[in-house]
């Protein structure tokens, strides 16, 4: 099946770099020419410096981009549906999509769901799981998950992506993979904060079990399966954030607990998205509430106290 | 040989629609363990019959009898054998009851017929007056929408009406929406019960309807349902299906629709594609039929209310089951208020996509697409049923967002929602059912209260309906809400038992909770802002 990646960040680049592995061929697309340059002459670009096979063909117009039966999205959330209007006049029925962005769109609505607004594709799927793109080009082993009403997109991507180096699962709850992606930016942003504040494994550990229950809670009443969030897509992609110090998220955190500027707009946007989405279905989700009163000026030491003396409560309800 | 003029171009032998409908129906079921569909089969219906005295029914039951003798020590082909005799017993069953000679003269006696019901006459006056009469059934029920495309769509492929289902005299009322359009008829599938209704049953064979008989529950009688659908829809039998699957108890829009019997045009239209049919596109028309009241409202609200409240509404509310509740519905049965409001909404694909005129799917920027490649693979249809379950959900989301735009609200809606949200203004601690048990008292609100809050309702919902999100009765807009008021409380005093709401001396009195309830319902998935504090000051 022929595939098209749509965006050349690193985990764009990387996931081309998988797709074309053994010489099947794969086009990649990038909104910016100097970028699209860039790969075409260098086989490589300073987001992902590896070297990118002969079989991946980079193209410049999404009317090329489109002549691909599996499409993967890898660019911000809140660029999905400019991206899905400019291709939609291109696009044909039997197509599958499958996008790797971990957030809502900023009007509150998975990316899925902005997909499936804005061209006639259905069968849509979300990557998601712990993949650190230097340690796939360094050659080390992760798995991900591809979560789909579909079992055609489910199997589209496992035969194309799967390898010994990526062991790939399928989900049929595609809205739990969306949630469980999108609530990582608050808990990246959070684990930042404990480490800027000097904090230690203890209160992460609080961090990662209470944010799987505010997920949980926000799965249940958009209708995912709350056990998806402690699958790969959830507590196994969190788990990497907390651990990686390298992460812009969590770098960011580390900067707001020191008193400095989040520096990331697309993570405030994020953010203030699952505020809305929370408050809209009446879902308490006190870390992302937290993050985001520090994102709008409270000193991350106050929240975090107002956290830790909330009215006490079972562990479950 | 039997024509079925009117829905079929072409005369249809019976004896090949059974045949075609034994091999598609086998061919499905044919993977599974047939042993065990057959013994639940004959199973399931033997413990319905103990005690039959109906010599039909009788015969039937030693039948099955004799299929399950035959079971215990059948090859796999003898099992193949039973399971055609039984699915061909159902086919017969099912397709037999269709009066297709009856069924041609349909548009001739039932705009006259209808007219009677609709005119409020007693049984005695119709049978003393038989059908004659002199009444123009054109301005009380008013049919609008997208009937030029329908027209259309019925040339370019099949058509599938897919209404709200309110009340029993649906399936009239649509058979004259369709014939005042000029539209074709339709076939589809009514329950037996109804039939047992002498007025019922009279429209009944003459709209199409062919027998349905929900006492059998087997899996087998649902799957040769399911496949005689999908052979009428082959054969371009332009169809009608109530895809909210019975009345709405509660008075709500359906948006929350059972998807078995739209799945079937999606396999019908597979089928069409594979043996390359000139015309193999199907079409959904979402339409909804307005009422200003409804025929069943009291009975209907009841049962929702024992299901969905379980115990807690139970505790004082036995009196319903009365007998003299029964006689009330028989009566009311004979008076139906008017206006009736059809609308025909935008045809979807089976895939959900609006349609255009000359039938392509549209994307959602408008531009036409053949949408063959949902279901094809390197120009082979690939059958995949769990695939075709997730199309036909988002066909049945299309269908109730359509419901939902196409609604036309009356002012009887508009007048039980304010009654309802003053009540849960003055309650707010009380949860629904509690507040039905309020006592008059209770439920007694100024006139000045309750216009205020119907003022708030209507700009909600002509700010909803500018934006095609709602329609509204002539009778909601460009009205004040004193007036809205007074004709809703005029209309609700017309036919129920006991009137939903009444006002004495500058205040508005919710008689019957219920009835107000099942009203207010209407307007149940719309975004409507909170309802005003008690007093009514904004």
């Amino acid at each position: 099946m022929s595939a098209v990646v749509l965006g050349a960040g690193a985990w764009g680049t990387t996931l081309a770099w998988l797709l074309a592995r053994g010489g099947q061929p794969v086009r990649l697309w990038s909104s910016s020419e100097a970028k699209r340059a860039t790969l075409r002459a260098e086989r490589k670009s300073p987001a992902a410096p590896v070297e990118l096979p002969d079989s991946v063909e980079i193209v410049d117009t999404l009317a090329d981009a489109a002549q691909a039966e599996l499409l993967l999205f890898a660019v911000l959330p809140r660029h999905v549906r400019s991206l899905c209007r400019e291709l939609a006049p291109h696009l044909w029925p039997s197509q599958q999509a499958v996008h790797a962005a971990k957030g809502f769109a900023p009007c509150g609505n998975p990316v899925s769901t902005v997909i499936d607004q804005e061209t006639l594709l259905l069968r849509i799927g979300a990557l998601g799981g712990p993949v650190v793109p230097d340690e796939i080009w360094a050659g080390q082993g992760s798995a991900a998950v591809v979560a789909s009403r579909y079992s055609s997109v489910i199997d589209a991507v496992t035969d194309r992506l799967a390898s010994e180096q990526m062991r790939v699962y399928g989900n049929r709850d595609l809205a739990g993979v969306e949630i469980a992606g999108a609530v990582r930016t608050p808990i990246a942003i959070a684990a930042g904060m404990l480490r800027g504040l000097g904090l230690g494994h203890a209160v992460n550990a609080v961090l990662l079990t209470r944010g799987i229950a505010e997920a949980g809670r926000l799965c249940e009443a958009l209708g995912a399966d709350q056990r998806t969030v402690s699958g790969l897509s959830g507590i196994g992609d969190w788990m990497l954030t907390v651990a990686d110090e390298g992460d812009p998220l969590v770098q960011a955190g580390q900067r707001l607990a020191r008193g400095g500027e989040l520096a990331h707009d697309e993570a405030a946007s994020r953010v203030a998205t699952l505020v809305e989405l929370a408050e809209r279905e009446g879902v308490e989700m006190p870390i992302t509430e937290g993050v985001a009163a520090i994102l709008g000026g409270r000193p991350a030491a106050e929240v975090l106290q107002d956290l830790m003396t909330r009215k006490a409560r079972p562990e479950f309800q | 040989m039997l024509r079925r003029e009117g829905i079929a171009r072409e005369p249809v032998d019976d004896e090949a629609v059974i045949a075609e409908l034994v091999d598609d129906v086998a061919r499905r079921v044919g993977s599974r363990e047939l042993d065990l569909l057959i013994n639940d089969c004959c199973f399931v219906e033997e413990k319905r019959l103990r005690g039959t005295k109906d010599p039909e029914e009788l015969a039937y039951r030693d039948r099955l009898r004799e299929v399950r003798r035959r079971l215990a020590w059948a090859s796999d082909a003898e099992l193949n054998d039973l399971l055609r005799e039984l699915i061909e017993l159902y086919a017969r069953e099912i397709h037999g009851h269709f009066d297709a000679r009856t069924y041609a003269n349909a548009t001739k006696v039932l705009p006259r017929g209808l007219a009677l019901l609709l005119k409020n006459q007693k049984p005695w006056l119709m049978l003393r007056q038989g059908l004659r009469g002199n009444f123009t059934l054109a301005d009380r029920i008013v049919t609008s929408g997208q009937t030029a495309t329908f027209d259309k769509l019925v040339e370019l492929g099949t058509v599938v009406l897919v209404p709200t289902h309110l009340s029993n005299l649906d399936s009239p009322v649509i058979g004259f929406a369709l014939h005042q359009a000029g539209l074709p008829p339709m076939i589809y599938g009514a329950g037996k019960n109804l039939f047992s209704n002498w007025l019922l049953s009279y429209f009944m064979d003459h709209l199409g309807a062919y027998k349905v008989d929900r006492l059998k529950k087997q899996a087998l009688y649902k799957e040769v349902l399911k496949g005689y659908s999908r052979v009428a829809l082959r054969h371009r039998w332009h169809s009608l299906f109530f895809p909210g699957g019975t009345r709405s108890r509660s008075g709500e829009v359906e948006v929350k629709l059972k998807k078995g019997l739209m799945g079937t045009a999606l396999e019908a239209y597979q089928d069409n594609l594979r043996a390359g049919s000139p015309r193999p596109r199907l079409f959904f028309i979402p339409t909804t039929i307005n009422y200003h009241l409804v025929l069943e409202a009291e009975t209907l609200i009841d049962d929702h209310l024992q299901e969905s409240g379980k115990s807690r509404y139970i505790i004082s509310d036995d009196e319903f089951s009365k007998p003299d509740r029964v006689l009330n519905f028989v009566r009311s049965m004979m008076a139906m208020e008017n206006p009736v409001e059809v609308v025909f909404g935008r045809p979807l694909d089976p895939f959900g996509n609006f349609v255009d005129d000359e039938g392509n799917s549209l994307d959602p920027h408008g531009r036409p697409f053949d949408p063959r490649g949902y279901v094809e693979s390197g120009g082979q249809v690939v059958a995949d049923a769990a695939r075709d379950r997730e199309y036909t959900g988002r066909l049945g989301d299309a269908i109730g967002q359509a419901f939902l735009r196409d609604t036309v609200l009356f002012h009887t809606h508009v007048l039980a929602a304010a009654l309802m949200r003053r009540m849960r203004a003055h309650h707010p601690h009380l949860d629904l059912y509690r507040r039905l048990l309020l006592g008059v008292d209770a439920r007694r609100f100024p006139i000045q209260e309750v216009d205020a809050e119907v003022r708030l309702l209507q700009e909600s919902l002509m700010a909803l309906a500018e934006r095609g999100e709602v329609r509204l009765g002539a009778d909601v807009v460009g009205v004040t809400p004193a007036e809205l008021r007074a004709t809703a409380l005029k209309a609700f005093g017309r036919y129920h038992n006991e009137r939903a709401a009444t006002e004495r001396e500058g205040v508005v009195i919710v008689q019957d909770a219920r009835l107000t309830l099942y009203y207010a319902n209407r307007l149940e998935h719309y975004p409507l802002p909170a309802p005003l504090p008690p007093g009514g000051a904004r």
